[in-house]
């Protein structure tokens, strides 16, 4: 053995890796980037872990004891659960128990098949979970506990995940009540809550045979199917596009007459035939394997877990499921091996695009997560609620909801296609070597090359790091308790983790920080027609905000969290105190940040709107609930239009501060103390306020105009955003131009 | 045929718009001629070839091939053309006979058509024992063979080959030469990259000299020996690579670099 040789061999191989800049991205960024964007992830989809009401039929509630009661009206009784837990039961119990009598069948000869069917369809129809019958008086006293006849008779559906919790809920319920029963007529006291009453409950499942079983797979082959279809499509891509390229052949496939899209889309065909074999192929082994397990008479321990083995119309669907779930992991795995460069790199990418795509799996494993429209509008969990009602045969809930997972399942297989396809013609992807990478000589290149702006690169960077710190930030910050620590919390917050870091970039990065950061004045018609513009669209973004809530309704730690803030808020000194802190100081630090310096690093490169786009894209990440995001999405690229148009940052301070305040303003407008101006703000459904229709639709359509006016003529071509004074940097249109003026046409970049 | 006016190409990278990859060459290739680009290594032959074929995107300039503008028409262009790369690039899982054959698919030749022209260039490239070879298992010089079949396949009017004679022994280089030449008699326009100045010497009708990008000399081997007084190409290319050197001392030293 040569240990020098060794050595040799060693350093070499070191040397070689430590050059390559993406393996030290994977090696050494990737895992400080990784574990803090996973947790910023689990905390956007902590708004799907939002619990949801359960609805609670109950016939006979006037054979309920009085006192201790056991429902109020719509509600549990106080007393028996907290008030969180009372507004997670919602009761029906307008009819008496001899309505039960209509649901039941004596004369069939499967008669308890019969009733239990009429009772799940009558469930349905009703809209409940749980269905709750109360037949005779509820028996108090103590010799009746030798009586083994119910005195209430709770019916769920265990195939269902909301009756079953909606069941798990009233045992809850019901064992507080029986221990106050038992307190008040026994005088007996027990600290088990599930200690047995002196009112009877029986639990019936109602459940159809084969019912249970589909349910169990229902939670199951979806998740498996995504995993399989993944696997399988992501290393035929690596070989079908990096592959390819480093073997050369791609080079003479592109010199053939096919189109590039031709070539994505043959690809992806491809891909799409080895993802769903892997797929079916497993399935075919599973099932089989399930079979041989639970055909033994029962003696696997998973016979009891999984009720048998998948039916074959869940099988059926599984295979269907397989090709938008193949499409679209299989143009998401092309789009990543189309970026790569070699084999090696492209296996780098599997990590990124599970940590993509794993969260949108995990979401419809939550319990009594369904297909809606906000899921349905989920890439992957779309997909997966989608085959989870096939499985279930709960086509009339699904029904409605499929084509906009078809619609989103297309869309993002073209966007990924379109990225392929865009790949395929950058040509350092496809005919340079990887970068040979010397941190000395790159940090020595870099600040001797620094252009007059930043670059994308370095708003993507800048964008990740106030990302992470915001993350971070919330680790380390205690909620705040007063007005003040409030204020303070905020301005520093803001400060800290989004005004200095891109500040610091643009002064390090940057050769033109004024430049960068869009810091020029405007005419004072510009700026109060910012604000014009804020006031006329914020009746459409309080609608749209709307139309977000909707869908994707906030949890309830969340509505907590917001009340807290509000009681908070409910001690500022003054109305302009709470606008300098909750609109303008804000508005002023997320501006610099993004329309300034991320923007400029976007545009350095980007075709304007593409530009425009990626920050909205970055601006929205940072706003931790994903509400708030894809509010912030609409917000950030309204304002990234202005930056553009106007090439001021005055610009959009102005139109992001006008708007939060608006916003600030309705929210307090009952402590304002405004009358006589009821003909512009009106209450709202949720209680808040909002502008009156007339003035409201108004203003719409005066934004939307503005709007539609700066978007008319073509943006400024891709290029570095020209220094102050340069040709093209400024230019002089008039108001008799008309409204264009507002934000002049910024600008011939070169 | 080829008709290239102003072609410049710089890629993205910084500080590459100083010194492009290619600046402003024009030429013309005619049919039944074989025209040579002839220039060192990084001259800009491959860039050139690969921007005649629409693999690359010129940043200025035009390229017509055969009446249409390679910008507008990239496809239409590209069936008008047969493409030998520099690197034979031969997909390995695939047959010989399968190759060509997908080739000829890709450029919608009827299956009527195709396969007697399969044959036909099997037989005249000598490649009938070759037919079922898998590309994993070829040598280079079979390797090569297959892709002047694939480029050929078509049978485009225009054929361009980026130094074919790259790893090939000097009997597969006669034998290539030999069908390049057949391939002019037939009236085809070949545009030939090489810097083995020997072959384009022998083979070309027209040469461009390619030096930084750009074109420092252009004309018949014999107008450019008599020109610069030289007995071969290969002084001529030396003579010019030295007259560049000369140039270039004083500037670097002007420089302090």
């Amino acid at each position: 053995m040569n240990w020098s040789n060794i050595r040799l061999i060693f350093a070499r191989e070191l040397v070689d890796q430590m050059r390559d800049r993406r393996t030290l991205f994977t090696v050494f960024v990737m895992p400080l980037l990784l574990y803090p964007i996973l947790g910023a992830l689990t905390m956007q989809l902590g708004q799907f872990f939002r619990e949801q009401p359960t609805a609670v039929w109950i016939l006979g509630a006037e054979n309920l004891p009085a006192d201790p009661g056991l429902v109020d009206g719509i509600r549990i009784a106080r007393g028996l659960v907290g008030d969180s837990g009372r507004s997670l039961i919602r009761l029906e119990s307008g009819e008496p128990a001899t309505a039960f009598q209509r649901y039941q069948t004596t004369d069939s000869s499967d008669g308890e098949g019969t009733t239990s069917a009429n009772l799940l369809a009558a469930m349905r129809e009703r809209g409940t979970d749980l269905l709750v019958v109360i037949p005779h008086p509820v028996r108090l006293e103590r010799e009746i506990l030798l009586d083994d006849r119910p005195d209430m008779l709770v019916f769920h559906d265990s195939a269902d995940d909301k009756s079953r919790i909606a069941a798990q809920r009233w045992q809850f319920v019901t064992a507080a009540w029986q221990q106050q029963l038992m307190a008040r007529f026994l005088g007996f006291e027990s600290g088990d809550s599930s200690a047995h009453g002196p009112a009877m409950v029986s639990a019936v499942d109602l459940t159809p045979a084969g019912s249970m079983q589909a349910a169990t797979w229902a939670r199951i082959l979806p998740l498996l199917i995504m995993i399989w279809c993944l696997t399988g499509a992501f290393y035929p891509a690596i070989d079908l596009c990096a592959g390819e390229k480093e073997r050369g052949t791609l080079e003479t496939l592109l010199s053939s007459p096919s189109s590039r899209s031709d070539i994505a889309l043959g690809k992806l065909g491809a891909v799409m035939v080895f993802s769903s074999a892997t797929a079916v192929l497993n399935l075919t082994s599973l099932g089989l394997t399930a079979l041989l397990l639970l055909g033994g008479g029962g003696f696997s321990p998973v016979a009891g877990l999984l009720q048998g083995p998948p039916p074959l119309s869940a099988i059926g669907w599984v295979v269907l499921a397989t090709i938008p779930a193949s499409a679209l992991f299989g143009a998401l795995s092309l789009a990543a091996a189309a970026f790569a460069r070699s084999s090696k790199e492209g296996q780098y990418y599997l990590v990124p695009l599970i940590m993509v795509t794993l969260p949108l799996m995990i979401i419809p494993m939550l319990p009594a997560s369904r297909l809606d429209l906000g899921t349905s509008l989920i890439p992957v969990t779309g997909i997966m609620l989608a085959l989870r009602g096939m499985i279930e045969g709960e086509w009339s809930q699904i029904a409605a909801w499929l084509g906009p997972v078809v619609i989103v399942t297309i869309a993002c297989c073209a966007a990924a296609i379109r990225w392929v396809v865009y790949q395929f013609n950058r040509e350092e992807i496809l005919f340079r070597p990887s970068e040979r990478f010397a941190l000395g000589q790159w940090i020595a290149e870099y600040f001797r090359s620094r252009d007059t702006g930043p670059a994308p690169g370095h708003a993507i960077v800048c964008g990740l790091l106030i990302l992470l710190l915001r993350f971070f930030s919330i680790g380390f910050v205690r909620p705040p308790v007063d007005w003040n620590g409030f204020a303070l919390q905020t301005v520093i917050l803001l400060l800290a983790t989004v005004c200095v870091p891109a500040l610091l970039m643009t002064v390090v990065l940057s050769r033109q920080p004024l430049t960068t950061l869009l810091l020029k004045g405007l005419p004072v018609r510009h700026v109060v027609a910012a604000g014009v513009l804020a006031l006329c669209l914020h009746p459409a973004l309080a609608w749209f905000s709307g139309v977000v809530m909707r869908l994707y309704p906030h949890s309830e730690s969340v509505n907590e969290l917001a009340s807290g803030l509000t009681a908070i808020m409910d001690g500022a000194p003054s109305l302009v105190m709470l606008i300098l802190v909750l609109a303008v100081v804000p508005a002023i630090f997320e501006e610099l940040a993004y329309r300034g310096f991320v923007l400029s690093g976007f545009r350095s490169m980007a075709r304007p709107m593409v530009a425009v786009v990626l920050s909205s894209v970055l601006f929205a990440a940072a706003h931790g609930v994903i509400q708030q995001s894809l509010i912030a999405f609409v917000v950030g690229l309204i304002v990234g239009v202005i930056a553009i148009r106007s090439g001021s940052i005055v610009a959009c301070i102005v139109f992001h501060a006008v708007h939060n305040a608006v916003a600030v303003l309705l929210s307090r407008w009952d402590r304002c103390g405004v009358d006589g101006l009821d003909w512009l703000v009106k209450q709202s459904a949720d209680g808040g306020h909002e502008l009156a229709s007339l003035p409201a639709t108004l203003a719409t359509v005066a934004g939307m105009a503005m709007l539609v006016w700066m978007l008319r003529p073509t943006l400024a071509k891709p290029g570095r955003v020209p220094a102050t004074g340069e040709p093209g940097g400024r230019s002089s249109i008039s108001w008799l131009d008309g409204l264009r003026c507002v934000f002049p046409r910024r600008q011939r970049v070169c | 045929m080829i008709h290239v006016r102003q072609l410049t190409k710089a890629y993205d990278d910084a500080g590459s718009a100083a010194c492009p990859a290619v600046d402003r060459i024009s030429f013309d290739a005619l049919p039944g001629q074989i025209f040579g680009l002839l220039g060192p290594n990084g001259a800009g032959k491959t860039t050139t070839l690969r921007i005649l074929s629409t693999i690359l995107r010129a940043t200025s300039g035009t390229v017509v091939v055969n009446g249409l503008d390679a910008t507008v028409h990239p496809e239409l262009v590209r069936r008008q053309i047969g493409f030998v790369s520099v690197n034979t690039a031969i997909y390995d899982r695939m047959t010989a006979w399968e190759m060509v054959h997908f080739f000829g698919r890709l450029n919608q030749m009827p299956a009527d058509l195709l396969l007697p022209r399969i044959e036909w260039l099997f037989e005249r490239l000598k490649m009938t024992g070759m037919r079922d070879q898998l590309g994993s298992r070829m040598s280079t010089g079979m390797k090569q063979k297959v892709s002047i079949a694939r480029a050929l396949v078509h049978d485009p009017p225009v054929l361009v080959f980026d130094e074919p004679t790259s790893g090939l022994d000097v009997l597969a280089a006669r034998e290539l030469f030999r069908t390049i030449e057949d391939m002019k008699r037939q009236g085809k326009c070949i545009v030939y990259s090489s810097h083995i100045m020997s072959e384009v010497d022998r083979l070309c009708d027209a040469v461009a000299i390619l030096l930084g990008g750009r074109i420092v000399a252009h004309g018949s081997p014999k107008a450019l020996r008599e020109q610069f007084a030289q007995p071969a190409l290969e002084d001529v290319f030396y003579h010019l690579i030295d007259s560049a050197e000369q140039v270039a001392a004083p500037e670097t030293a002007g420089t302090g670099r």
